[in-house]
């Protein structure tokens, strides 16, 4: 078993030997001639810390509506003010 | 006659000037050594001539950065390999949103993260299988154990070479090729229980 197992991680290793050494194609100088003269843009790599500021900008946004949102609703949910009974119609005092 | 020194100190000049034929000779020195590379790292075909693309028209813009302290070969192999990582990280960030849009269609996206990027041309049917193996081994290597591997035994260039574009000696590289080989083994063994 163990040394079927050698073998086989032997057999993985050593098949780096076998890969071909390929050609790449002339052709593609033409593709870099148009990205030269702007006619055809690149893939754009957007760089690690952009991607984690932009995340970071939408998360205080999510955050900033969270609090917003959960200060209305205890606003609303807070002690009643006196002001908003007589509103209603509880005026004890009037006759 | 001129040597390869000489004729990239000449070609070096001309790009500099903005010759588009000396960037287009030296593309036809190199494009087979910088393909290679980058399908030791990204194993698809597109990928790597996307990354071709890039790296030229990149030795077009930046030559004037290059300070002739290195081989001009050197320097293109460092900037094939610069953008075959961002190349990979790319496609991860790619991958991971793909994983997000599946959380809201499932259909579209599951392809993507599931499949297999896997179109190495220079891997025959019959050695497929194995290759894969090995590079998803390569692939959990540290960096410069990965790149010391990637130069040396995929595109099997000289001690000296490889270290040169490593920028370190070639003891460091003989060594740095060591651990590779003992962590490569690790990893297989690994998969090997998986199987």
């Amino acid at each position: 078993m163990k040394k079927e197992r050698e073998s086989w991680i032997e057999e993985v290793v050593e098949s780096a030997a076998n890969i071909q050494r390929v050609k790449a194609d002339e052709s593609l100088y033409d593709r870099i001639q148009l990205r030269l003269k702007g006619k055809v843009r690149s893939l754009d790599y957007v760089s690690s810390p952009r991607v984690w500021l932009v995340a970071a900008g939408i998360a205080l946004l999510l955050a900033l509506n969270v609090t917003a949102i959960t200060y209305a609703a205890m606003q609303k949910s807070g002690p009643v003010h006196s002001s908003s009974l007589t509103e209603n119609g509880f005026d004890i005092y009037s006759n | 006659m001129l040597t390869e020194k000489d004729s990239h100190h000449l070609l070096t000049q001309q790009i500099r000037a903005g010759n588009q034929q000396a960037l287009e000779k030296l593309f036809l020195q190199m494009k087979d050594g910088v393909f290679r590379i980058a399908l030791g790292y990204v194993r698809n075909e597109e990928d790597a001539e996307e990354i071709l693309q890039d790296v030229f028209v990149e030795v077009f813009h930046s030559i004037e950065t290059f300070k002739g302290d290195s081989s001009l070969r050197t320097w293109v192999t460092r900037i094939t390999i610069n953008k075959s990582l961002d190349h990979i990280k790319f496609k991860q960030r790619k991958k991971r949103f793909a994983f997000i849009t599946t959380i809201f269609h499932k259909d579209t996206a599951e392809v993507k993260i599931h499949g297999s990027d896997f179109n190495h041309p220079g891997v025959l049917m019959e050695n497929r299988e194995k290759a894969n193996y090995l590079f998803e081994a390569i692939d959990k290597l540290p960096e410069k154990q990965r790149d010391a591997f990637v130069l040396t035994k995929i595109e099997q260039m000289s001690q000296r070479e490889a270290a040169e574009v490593l920028q370190i000696t070639e003891k460091a590289l003989e060594s740095l090729m060591q651990r590779a080989k003992e962590n490569l083994r690790k990893l297989l063994s690994d998969i090997y229980e998986e199987l």
